[in-house]
């Protein structure tokens, strides 16, 4: 254990010290511009996994409708439906546990983040004394900075906003909470069923509260952290996959929003076609909240195949650009 | 939606909304931790019979010196509100007039009957910032008392009391003045001026009478400065964050670099007279030779030790001292040579003290230990969490 936690220190905790100290250095001893740029370059390197992730969860957000038919169709077989699955994620280029990996990967980068700002905040005798280990003896100009000025905006960093009362504190968290509804606004994609769509918007309110109230908790710098980092996160879901939640549903959608029918046009993605293209609607909303079910077009079943099944192509999803009509 | 619909979404949030209630206050505890002492590291005076110290939990203990049985019921402090710091006590007490003076983190000075530990007086830094503390020790000086305090994020102040009362005598910085910086040390006083250094990288000299700044301007140095300084002959000793150690000249505050470490200086230095002796959180310690005014030695001559973040002391020609290697070391003062080493039970980061041939320790896994120099053998130790 104990050389998990110097391996830790030495790879994550030390080098993001470092880095936000030296960025305070450059910065003009502004603690807070310093975070910013912190995070907009932690961000920028976590770029790549960032839009790996939203890839492989739009990828599977679409395959929704056919994995739910697979499973109502083999609920009794399980090893059938196992390897029908296996076989769908394998034709559409989809690693179900892929969108965890960069999930996984950032985590220690977050968690770590959380830590160099506390660092170099510190509140006790002895964590200003553990600051001293923590810096890099041959990174010039480091020691005269220390200890670094707190102050930005009127807010003292190393406060939780809680203890700090400032307004701009307690906008601040509002803003976090804010940010994070908008970017798992963009991130839902369309529900088939209407307990997930349930749960869907149940957490689109949960999450955000729950992150302001965490926020109340944490020393503002952190908080700083968190608003950049949404805002940040926002942008690079853009990029990728558009406004996503965000888009306007089309009049002709009628009253329900949670799956695509027949007879609107799809919301065009950044993702392209890829995949929605690909997939036959599964279910059909009549508008009352009931559902009817699509003749299955896969053939698998043998009996039901009724219609021309769409070609299943794989297609490249396209990076950034805009939208493509449909 | 079907009854058991909002069943199964009832269930969920409550089963979010408790995962979101757990989460916040495992957090909270997480939070409350950074501002709250984790550690604190009193160290110890002797007085006559009695050896006093104060804990992370804000407990003032008198131990018998000799036996370390414990005294009379220990002192606690009142335990701290949710915005304000920990009770706990870096500074070690002191003992004037009966009384034991201590500072608390949470920015109270304590004068208490030394033989009951009762009758507490108290005096809190009149800040309404939300990160006052005092870190240092509560000096007396004739028929007052100073001491440095942390008022907010980047102003610290000097109070001087009136050590029968309590009652403010006066206090420096004046307001409006240009700050300090947070002051976590304590101030050495001598003719009845006070010397300490702050993080705002400043050594001040402070009249006592009134509170006015005895040098024509503060003494910038480069770097941070914790370490209370030394007076040897008209000058003060001290190092600071910029790894540079100073002379001082306490007439004028004017500064000498004399030589560097690898890390920041935080101990307050000791001295025998012959040499100074000056601890470095890189695990070196160093004796600066007064005579020749060079560096004499630096133990370990080689490597690198752990933190020392506790001061030296000197006794009979020795120099010792104990770090973050949970062990006491015993150097010959004039050749930095290891005499002899002993294991502790924690690190130490508290000040050590010498009384005779036995110096006490403090280490931060709250045990008290008494080790006779003479004998090489430990005298007695007793955990602080023990006595009730």
């Amino acid at each position: 254990m104990e050389f998990l936690g110097l391996l830790w220190n030495e790879v994550v905790t030390r080098p993001m010290t470092n880095s936000l100290l030296l960025l305070y250095v450059l910065l003009a001893s502004n603690l807070g511009l310093a975070i910013i740029a912190f995070t907009v370059v932690v961000r920028g390197l976590t770029y790549p996994l960032v839009v790996r992730q939203l890839r492989q969860t739009r990828k599977l957000q679409a395959l929704q409708p056919r994995i739910k038919e697979l499973n109502e169709r083999h609920k009794n077989n399980p090893q059938v439906r196992g390897q029908e699955m296996m076989k769908l994620y394998r034709e559409m280029g989809v690693n179900p546990i892929g969108c965890l990996g960069p999930m996984v990967i950032q985590m220690p980068i977050f968690i770590g983040l959380f830590w160099a700002i506390n660092n170099v905040l510190p509140f006790t005798p002895e964590n200003l004394a553990g600051l001293s280990g923590r810096m890099y003896g041959w990174l010039p100009h480091l020691d005269a900075i220390v200890p670094v000025n707190r102050g930005f905006l009127g807010m003292d960093l190393a406060l939780e906003p809680m203890r700090s009362g400032s307004i701009l504190g307690y906008a601040l968290v509002g803003l976090s909470g804010l940010t994070m509804y908008v970017q798992q606004k963009m991130t839902q994609g369309p529900s088939m069923d209407p307990q997930q769509a349930s749960t869907q918007r149940m957490m689109l309110f949960m999450f955000p509260v729950m992150f302001g109230m965490f926020s109340l908790f944490f020393p503002l710098g952190l908080v700083i952290y968190w608003v950049a980092s949404n805002l940040i996160g926002i942008v690079m879901q853009y990029l990728v996959t558009g406004r996503g939640g965000l888009a306007p549903v089309p009049a002709a959608a009628g009253a329900s929003r949670q799956a695509p029918s027949p007879s609107r046009p799809r919301r065009p993605s950044r993702m392209g076609p890829t995949l929605s293209g690909a997939l036959p609607p599964a279910k059909e909303h009549n508008g009352d909240g009931a559902t009817a079910q699509e003749p299955d077009q896969d053939g698998e079943d043998g009996g039901r195949s009724g219609g021309a099944r769409p070609p299943r192509t794989r297609r490249r999803p396209r990076r950034g650009g805009g939208r493509r009509p449909q | 939606m079907t009854r058991s619909g909002h069943r199964v979404r009832g269930r969920r949030a409550a089963l979010l909304l408790a995962g979101a209630l757990l989460a916040i206050a495992a957090l909270a505890g997480c939070t409350q931790s950074r501002s709250a002492a984790s550690q604190s590291w009193s160290g110890i005076v002797v007085d006559g019979a009695n050896v006093y110290v104060g804990t992370r939990e804000g407990r003032v203990i008198q131990l018998n010196a000799a036996t370390g049985a414990p005294g009379v019921a220990p002192y606690e402090a009142p335990a701290a509100s949710r915005n304000e710091a920990s009770p706990a006590f870096y500074g070690t007490p002191t003992v004037s007039g009966g009384r034991v003076l201590v500072g608390g983190y949470q920015g109270i000075v304590y004068s208490l009957d030394a033989a009951t530990l009762s009758g507490a007086l108290t005096y809190e830094i009149p800040s309404s910032g939300l990160t006052k503390g005092i870190a240092g020790s509560v000096v007396p000086a004739g028929d007052a008392l100073v001491v440095a305090a942390t008022e907010d994020a980047n102003q610290g102040r000097l109070y001087v009391l009136e050590a029968a009362s309590l009652t403010e005598r006066c206090r420096y910085p004046a307001a409006g003045a240009e700050p300090t910086g947070q002051l976590w040390t304590t101030p050495v006083v001598v003719d009845g001026v006070a010397y300490f250094g702050g993080l705002g990288h400043k050594l001040h000299a402070v009249d006592l009478a009134d509170c006015s700044l005895a040098w024509a301007q503060p003494t910038q140095l480069d770097g941070a400065i914790v370490a209370p300084p030394l007076a040897v002959d008209g000058m003060l000793y001290l190092g600071a964050f910029d790894r540079t150690f100073y002379a001082v000249d306490m007439a004028t505050g004017a500064a000498q670099a004399l030589f560097e470490g690898e890390g920041w200086f935080w101990a307050q230095p000791a001295t025998d007279g012959a040499r100074v002796y000056a601890a470095n959180l890189d695990g070196h310690l160093h004796a600066y030779d007064l005579t020749s005014g060079a560096l004499a030695w630096t133990y370990p001559a080689k490597g690198k030790g752990d933190p020392i973040v506790s001061a030296p002391v000197v006794v009979d020609g020795q120099v010792v001292f104990a770090s973050d290697s949970e062990v006491l070391t015993v150097l010959d003062g004039a050749t930095g040579a290891l005499q002899w080493d002993r294991k502790l039970t924690a690190k130490v980061r508290a000040p050590l003290t010498a009384a005779g041939s036995v110096v006490y320790i403090h280490a931060l896994d709250e045990t008290v230990s008494a080790v006779d120099l003479a004998t090489k053998r430990l005298v007695w130790d007793r955990n602080l969490d023990d006595v009730k």
